[in-house]
């Protein structure tokens, strides 16, 4: 129960289209004690009036849906954030001039809704995104590498990994990492080591979820340390598939959420 | 090796090219304008990155290089490029080199002033004002809103309030008058960032490392930016000093965007307040060193060489 009388929500916010997000939703409902409920960009951009205050007092916001859900610091708790973008595309009248700009200042609309939610979110807003930093392949292998967690090659002639199918780069595994708990999906059992190093991967991206794509390594030591057992970094993405990791992967979110409970900054 | 990538005679880098000469450091372009001769390709790898940069003729060791000082101009509108249709070779091209360019500015050891990411943040003011506060500053009352009455309460609370686009768009801050009013319901189709007016004197800092120049602005516009166009008169800048509490603020603040090199928009208000609105991550401070002769790009080329601050 929320300060205002009523149940504090949980928040699944992410795309029209996105699938994965509604399965989220879905299955928090089925696990929490409170209402979950998933609100696209189409509800943000056109079916939302918006207060959002910056100011000695700190950050607020205070979201009215077409529905009369509010939205605000006292009704949200928790926020599984998988927003990509908020657009002005579907601004029909406009010029493509006026929709760039618009869809500019939704965009930054989102991002200072989203940061004044502070603590509470799963994968909290950066500047390079609204559902978090956004890196490229090689920036991710880059990090990888800092934390010693072997990494696949990258060439920046190469097409961008993301086109190929895992099974057609010798893709082994696909692995949740939220917070601390590290879930793969069907595959093989993942090595002590690979497990800290996407650990320490997840950290060290100011991400809270994750999940990364590992490949077969021709020598099992990418990242010269000797701790890969033949696996590699190829990839991350922000924006998990969430259903590749069952049950396991929502008791995980599920987790993270609790313990975000009353988190402000 | 220094790395300065854009267009050369921009005076941004160009004063900055004269500072590294007089410090008869190693220089490598990665000039926009030449980009069909230019090319930049790396690996990374277990053992470390490794690439070549080329320019014309000349390539260097990407591991040889130091330091990269960039501002690039969107390479859509390259005059070398200018009538060729989107799909044209020449741009799939100038856009695959500006891409990995990019990218290998964003993994290189490198002092990169700035690097990419550090400099997102100004991409949305009401995100960026959090981050502001963060370290201490008074950042302006803001509301943003696609609600009219929301901001009808606002003026009446505020009395002189000014809007002004929420993203790093740069658009003309304009004070909400009679004939903002007027036409208010406009913003039901798209949220519009207000701040209540703030009384006092413009300072833009410029922040290199940890050194600081401010330069105090007088004009009685309310963007001084526009002060010469709008009314006539053009605003007047002197170089000043800060309080060493507000010095140490600005590089605080720069320090946590994660830029090297930042120009921070101040105003003291008559009660001495320290009133922060942005901090441009990419600042074209040869307008403020042009009028106040502080040596900002010296300060550049000094901290791209790693000559202490």
């Amino acid at each position: 129960m929320s300060r205002s009388g009523v149940d504090a929500i949980w928040l699944v916010v992410g795309q029209h289209n996105d699938i994965e997000a509604r399965w989220v939703a879905d299955g928090l409902r089925a696990r929490a004690d409170q209402p979950v409920r998933f609100v696209s960009d189409a509800t943000l951009v056109h079916d939302c009036r918006w207060d959002l205050r910056v100011g000695a007092g700190g950050a607020a916001a205070r979201l009215e849906l077409g529905d009369g859900t509010v939205l605000d610091p006292s009704t949200v708790d928790g926020v599984v954030n998988r927003l990509c973008w908020l657009g002005a595309e579907a601004f029909a009248g406009a010029s493509a001039t006026d929709r760039d700009y618009a869809t500019g200042e939704l965009h930054a609309l989102g991002l200072g809704w989203l940061e004044s939610l502070g603590g509470r979110v799963v994968n909290r807003p950066a500047g390079t995104g609204l559902a978090g930093p956004s890196r490229r392949t090689a920036e991710w292998r880059s990090l990888a590498r800092t934390v010693r967690l072997p990494i696949a090659p990258f060439d920046s002639d190469d097409p961008p990994p993301e086109v190929l199918p895992l099974d057609e780069e010798g893709g082994v595994a696909s692995v949740l990492v939220v917070d601390g708990d590290v879930v793969p999906a069907d595959g093989p059992d993942l090595p002590p080591a690979v497990r800290d190093g996407l650990t320490a991967l997840r950290r060290a991206s100011g991400l809270d979820l994750l999940e990364a794509h590992l490949v077969a390594s021709a020598d099992g030591d990418g990242a010269g340390t000797g701790t890969g057992d033949g696996l590699a970094l190829r990839s991350v993405s922000f924006l998990a598939t969430m259903s590749r990791f069952g049950d396991a992967g929502l008791d995980a979110l599920h987790k993270a959420l609790i313990t975000r409970r009353g988190a402000r900054r | 090796m220094i790395v300065l990538a854009g267009i050369p005679s921009e005076p941004t880098l160009d004063r900055v090219a004269d500072e590294l000469r007089a410090l008869d450091l190693p220089v490598v372009w990665f000039d926009q304008r030449r980009a069909a001769g230019s090319g930049c390709t790396f690996r990374l790898d277990g053992d470390g990155l490794h690439g070549t940069l080329r320019d014309g003729e000349r390539s260097v060791r990407l591991e040889d290089v130091a330091a990269v000082y960039w501002r690039l101009m969107d390479d859509r509108m390259l005059p070398e490029l200018k009538g060729l249709p989107a799909d044209a070779p020449e741009r799939t091209r100038c856009r695959a080199l500006h891409d990995a360019f990019t990218t290998w500015t964003s993994v290189t050891p490198a002092r990169v002033v700035n690097r990419a990411a550090a400099m997102a943040s100004n991409g949305s003011k009401p995100y960026q004002a959090q981050l502001i506060r963060s370290v201490g500053f008074d950042v302006p009352e803001t509301l943003v809103t696609n609600d009219p009455e929301l901001v009808r309460d606002f003026v009446a609370r505020h009395g002189r309030v000014i809007y002004k686009s929420i993203s790093g768009v740069r658009s003309i801050v304009e004070e909400v008058d009679d004939a903002a009013l007027a036409r208010l319901d406009d913003i039901r189709w798209c949220p519009v960032q207000f701040q209540a007016y703030v009384e006092g004197v413009d300072v833009r800092v410029h922040v290199v490392g940890r050194r600081v120049f401010a330069t105090r602005i007088a004009s009685d516009a309310a963007d001084y930016r526009y002060a010469a166009t709008r009314s006539g008169v053009p605003a007047r800048l002197e170089a000043t000093r800060l309080s060493d509490a507000t010095e140490a603020r600005c590089v605080e603040l720069t320090a946590r965007l994660g830029l090297r090199f930042s120009g921070i928009d101040l105003r003291i208000t008559p009660d001495e307040r320290v009133v922060c609105f942005e901090a441009n991550p990419c600042p074209a401070y040869s307008y403020y060193e042009g009028h106040t002769n502080q040596p900002i790009a010296r300060a550049v080329a000094h901290h791209l060489a790693g000559i202490a601050d």
